[in-house]
């Protein structure tokens, strides 16, 4: 297929010129680059890569949540014909050292090996591994290592974990607590004061469930004896601080580990802790001199890779005005990290990003402690640990919205941050930078047609059927500021964040950029040539991105990765920089072969030209042959390369860690999204009859893949509410172990998405763009204030937690004072109800 | 994938399958493998032989015997049943309710007859057949034998289909004015059911069944007794479903509490009996 028939096959109709449309490529829906391979299904996944006499790799997992190992004998596997090699706990204690822990102690004694050592934690847990010739071949062998335990006593409730006598998992930590600290903002004693009411919740609890990506984790790994370096044919989402944490332990420096990506099935936060996986293949691809893989499976997914966090709050304090309006909260937090805390104790800070949620709260008081137990360990999963914040705030309002019968919107409305106080500064220092939350209310509002919404109960009514409304308002904080790691543990060298492009011009007049992140579906080969065509004066075609990450073959930094939505602002912020270094550079060298100053030229219609005579052009290809080829004669101080690099920084300052104050994200996207439910007045079983989510990212690079990441953060959310969910019974079995018993929407599920966009764009970023990808969790928090409104009228009900499956709302519907008696108000006039 | 080592045979005769399964200790039928694959992946099943019935067209047939039953070969998949012109003539219940299975994909490739030897309590067939007071044939070494449902249904994953024997027909007997209904509440739209019900009304009393309640589907006898004199009004329904939850043991699990089920059980009970009602009228 020659070019030009490629390119009419994959551009659309309206951008089908030879001439540069004057308006830009950035802002418009322009066909996805990643989207022609894919569909093709010539995507190259870490699977499909393949390597002459390789081996495969099952890992051992532990049957018992909490346990001594005995013994571990692997010499029956290794007798099996086709069994290449294994690798045991007490190897891995032997040829590396722990990783190293972020918290302050007693978190900071945890040891944390790629193979349990001693003592296995949680179901799942990676006790040896066994390499064979094929896959089949390693689970049979897998099946022959012998394993002796000797059970302990087992931890699965965060609660429990604090007691004094509580079996402690970690004893070189001597206590379950990973790490625990105060917050304290604004004057939370007065407030108390000065409040008319006092709300208090004796408990609410955020449930464990992840993201499910249909990829599941893996790596091709290989080493290079010669050279001493390993290449991860992978899907880390984050090799940035991947090779933090495995160079150190594998005891060799950072460029010995190279992290390759393409095509990525989904990673959510899920593939940000794989460290001790890959530690793992390291160690095999070294100790047999041959590539390995390692491809987890949905069980294994389930039970052993990552959850998100657990949080239970407890005595919940909200002081109001007679009026609604509230004057903040206190609450004390406990957060189950499970075995390991891995990238924890982040989680105990990373909330403080969006403290107040969308409101005007000044005095907030949090006492968080964050624990292990014996179940999976976390990792962040999308909406990390704000989710569960603003699942908080959410909850706070509507519940405060009940006991004070007063409307849920007015509340809202009366307490959100206003657009005419941006950027408004949170009590605890966050710069919140744009957008206007009561006007993305009302659109959500007008979206399911809020005003008939008394004729749309009655109508269900006639079919027994409760109908409930409930708004989800949250806060998507992107860019972070990695400084804010210094609010748990001050010895930390970690503050702002980074990110790096490259753009250069080749000897054909090629454009290509490489660059630092790690895209997982996010379309960043597109919106990189968005970007990169409206500086240079071309077309998206005319731009090529190389897909995926490679530590060697494409420039990174620090914090490179595709997490915590920040593509949109330190991605492109970086393509943006070494666009424009490079458009100097053609105009400087334009101006040498046309005889004029830069300044006289412009980059258009694939020419650098000049401004008065359009007939005066350089071809890009010639700019390139010039340089690259033919560069006789040029200036010995010309200083042109035609391939630049630029790192994206973003401007932070390290928090004030006495006050724990600072700014501790560049980016606030907003989603406020509304939620009908019809509850079955019988069974308690429910429907999501009617949903819209409004979403104010600034500036939308590309619409359709904004509108595709509301979709897709909608439906975690829809079914975290709903279904999803990692309970364990009381010998930390976990009891969702695969799809039989873990539900995930299904499109059948999934009610009809109507969106709502507005752009406020951030003063902030480079192109007044902000992160989104995340979300934060609105659809859980909508729906549970939807079943609240809905059972309103059965004795007013409170929803507790954050997953509600049938049996639970049947619960809340048959004994609504079980639930309503978590919740008492006192009047400052004394009297309390 | 990742299955123990499995040999595999392909018969292109009932004889022959008959005759495989009898000589293997450790053999073991493949119908649409919907559920044996998973469980061999998971390798809480590793039979040493499998047996497939992709090649036996006559396990596929659907259809209409003299007395005016519906005979469906073991093997007729949910899809097969959904657009069956025998089956939706006389017996509409069977495609709409294997119509709420799963997805296009599963509908496809499972079968009555997996559906029914499995006898996962969740599954939708076996409280159905017992509403219907369907008949299974079981073929062995020895011939042929006919089984009523409530003899076939013998607890979680067990069926009379013994070792070396294999269902090859359900036969539902004719409908006379029968109306049937389906009822359940599962998770979410496709997913497995919590608690599911399925009602025959026929005049005289109504055959009502539960699923997800025990090992095998459970007959609401006391229901139906209280509803023989044949008055099936809205109001003498539900009273007549009163206790029977507490009249069943379902388990708990991460599902639903035992109580949940029991509640539903009644729920659900009513609503097949009250829709089957409105369509044998």
């Amino acid at each position: 297929m020659s070019v030009p028939e490629l390119r009419a096959t994959i551009v659309a109709p309206e951008e089908q010129e030879t001439e540069v449309p004057q308006r830009g490529f950035v802002g418009q829906n322009v066909p996805r680059k990643e989207d022609k391979r894919l569909v093709q299904g010539q995507g190259v996944f870490f699977d499909d890569v393949k390597r002459h006499g390789m081996g495969y790799i099952h890992f051992v997992r532990s049957p018992y949540a909490h346990a001594k190992i005995v013994s571990v004998d692997v010499s029956q596997a290794l007798e099996l014909d086709g069994v290449y090699g294994t690798l045991t706990g007490d190897e891995v204690a032997i040829l590396t050292d722990p990783f190293f822990e972020l918290s302050t102690p007693p978190g900071a004694h945890i040891q944390d090996y790629a193979l349990a050592v001693g003592r296995v934690r949680f179901v799942g847990e990676p006790v040896a591994a066994v390499v064979a010739a094929s896959r089949e071949l390693a689970r049979d062998a897998s099946e022959l290592v012998e394993v002796e335990y000797e059970p302990l006593e087992v931890v699965v409730d965060g609660e429990r974990a604090l007691e004094e006598d509580a079996p402690v998992l970690h004893e070189e930590a001597g206590s379950n607590v990973v790490w625990s600290g105060s917050f304290d903002w604004g004057d939370y004693d007065a407030a108390l004061e000065e409040a008319d009411r006092v709300v208090r919740i004796e408990r609410l609890h955020f449930h464990r469930f992840s993201s499910t990506p249909l990829e599941c984790s893996g790596a091709l790994v290989e080493y290079n004896r010669g050279t001493g370096q390993w290449t991860m044919h992978c899907n880390h989402q984050m090799p940035g601080i991947g090779a933090i944490w495995m160079a150190p332990s594998l005891r060799v420096g950072l460029d010995k580990l190279r992290f390759v990506t393409q095509d990525i099935g989904g990673a959510f936060g899920n593939k940000i802790c794989l460290h001790p996986y890959f530690v793992a293949c390291c160690l095999l691809a070294r100790k047999l001199n041959r590539a390995v893989q390692w491809t987890e499976w949905r069980t294994d997914q389930h039970q052993a890779n990552a959850h998100g966090n657990e949080r239970t709050f407890l005595d919940i304090e909200v002081p109001v005005r007679a009026d609604g309006t509230m004057l903040g909260f206190s609450v004390r937090a406990i957060d189950d990290c499970g075995a390991f805390p891995r990238y924890e104790p982040l989680g105990a800070i990373i909330w403080a990003q969006v403290t107040p949620g969308c409101y005007r709260w000044r005095n907030i008081r949090v006492d968080f402690t964050q624990v292990c137990t014996n179940k999976s360990p976390v990792s962040p999963n999308r909406g990390y640990s704000r989710m569960q914040h603003l699942w908080l705030t959410e909850r706070i309002v509507d519940i405060v919205a009940q006991q004070l019968e007063l409307d849920p919107v007015e509340v809202r409305k009366r307490n959100y941050v206003r657009s005419d106080e941006m950027p408004y500064e949170t009590p605890n220092g966050c710069i919140y930078d744009s957008g206007d939350y009561a006007r993305c209310l009302d659109i959500a509002l007008e979206l399911i047609g809020y005003d008939s919404l008394e004729e749309k109960r009655k109508e269900a009514e006639s079919r027994r059927k409760l109908l409930g409304v409930g708004i989800g308002s949250t806060l998507d904080s992107g860019t972070n500021n990695f400084g804010q790691s210094q609010l748990v543990n001050p010895e930390l060298q970690f503050s702002g964040n980074n990110e790096v492009a490259t753009v250069k011009l080749d000897i054909f007049g090629e454009i290509v950029v490489t660059l630092g992140t790690v895209p997982q579906g996010q379309g960043h080969e597109t919106t990189a040539a968005q970007v990169v065509c409206d500086i240079l004066g071309c077309t998206p075609d005319d731009v090529n991105v190389r897909p995926g990450h490679d530590t060697y073959w494409n420039s990174h930094a620090g914090f490179s990765g595709t997490y915590a939505s920040q593509f949109a602002v330190t991605g492109l912020g970086a393509v943006k920089g070494a666009t424009e270094k490079l458009a100097a550079e053609m105009k400087k060298l334009g101006s040498v072969v046309l005889g004029c100053t830069p300044d006289d030229l412009e980059l258009a219609g694939g020419t650098v030209r000049m401004r008065e005579n359009a007939e005066a052009a350089l071809p890009f290809m010639a700019l390139g042959a010039i340089l690259n080829a033919n560069n006789a004669g040029l200036p010995e101080d010309l200083d042109v390369t035609l391939n630049c690099r630029y790192v994206y920084r973003p401007q932070f300052e390290v928090p004030d860690l006495e006050r724990k104050f600072g700014n501790l994200t560049l980016t606030y996207a907003t989603q406020i999204h509304a939620c009908v439910v019809e509850v079955d007045r019988e069974t308690g079983a429910y429907e999501i009859v009617d949903y819209a989510a409004v979403d104010d990212c600034g500036n939308r690079i590309h619409p359709q893949i904004v509108e595709g990441q509301v979709h897709g953060a909608t439906a975690q959310a829809l079914g975290a509410a709903t279904h999803e969910t990692f309970p364990y019974d009381e010998d930390g079995n976990l009891l969702t172990p695969n799809f039989y018993d873990y539900h995930v929407p299904h499109a059948m599920d999934m009610p009809p998405l109507k969106n709502g966009f507005i752009e406020s764009p951030s003063p902030f970023s480079p192109l007044g763009a902000k992160g989104m990808g995340e979300g934060g969790g609105a659809g859980i928090h909508a729906t549970c204030a939807a079943i609240q409104d809905a059972l309103a009228p059965l004795g007013q009900p409170v929803v507790y937690d954050s997953c509600n499956p049938y049996n639970r709302v049947w619960e809340l519907m048959r004994d609504p004072a079980a639930s309503a008696s978590l919740v008492t108000v006192e009047s400052r006039d004394g009297s309390r109800s | 994938m990742l299955l123990r080592e499995v040999a595999y045979a392909r018969p292109r005769t009932l004889e022959a399958a008959v005759r495989l399964l009898g000589e293997h200790e450790d053999a073991r039928a493949l119908a649409g493998g919907q559920s044996l694959t998973n469980a061999m992946k998971q390798r809480v099943g590793s039979p040493a032989v499998l047996v497939d019935l992709a090649e036996l067209a006559e396990l596929r047939r659907i259809d209409r015997a003299a007395d005016g039953s519906l005979e469906l070969g073991a093997m007729a998949t949910y899809a097969q049943i959904v657009l069956s012109p025998e089956v939706s003539s006389t017996h509409p219940i069977l495609a709409e309710v294997a119509h709420q299975i799963a997805d296009v994909q599963v509908r496809n490739r499972g079968t009555i007859g997996g559906n029914v030897c499995w006898n996962d309590p969740t599954n939708h067939f076996p409280p159905l057949l017992a509403a219907l007071e369907a008949r299974m044939t079981i073929t062995g070494p020895n011939g042929e034998r006919e089984v009523g449902y409530d003899e076939f249904f013998v607890g979680v994953f067990m069926t009379a289909a013994g070792p070396g024997e294999l269902l090859t027909k359900i036969t539902v007997p004719a409908p006379g004015a029968c109306g049937s209904a389906f009822a359940s509440v599962p998770i979410g739209k496709d997913g497995t059911c919590i608690v599911n019900a399925a009602a025959c009304v026929d005049g005289g009393a109504p055959r009502i069944a539960i699923g997800c309640v025990a090992g095998v589907p459970e007959r609401a006898t006391g229901m139906e007794q209280a509803l023989a004199g044949g008055d099936l009004s809205p109001e003498r329904v539900r009273e007549a479903a009163r206790g029977l939850g507490q009249a069943l043991d379902p388990p708990s699990d991460v599902h639903a509490s035992a109580e949940y089920r029991r509640h539903l059980a009644e729920v659900l009970a009513v609503r097949a009996t009250l829709q089957a009602a409105g369509r044998a009228a």
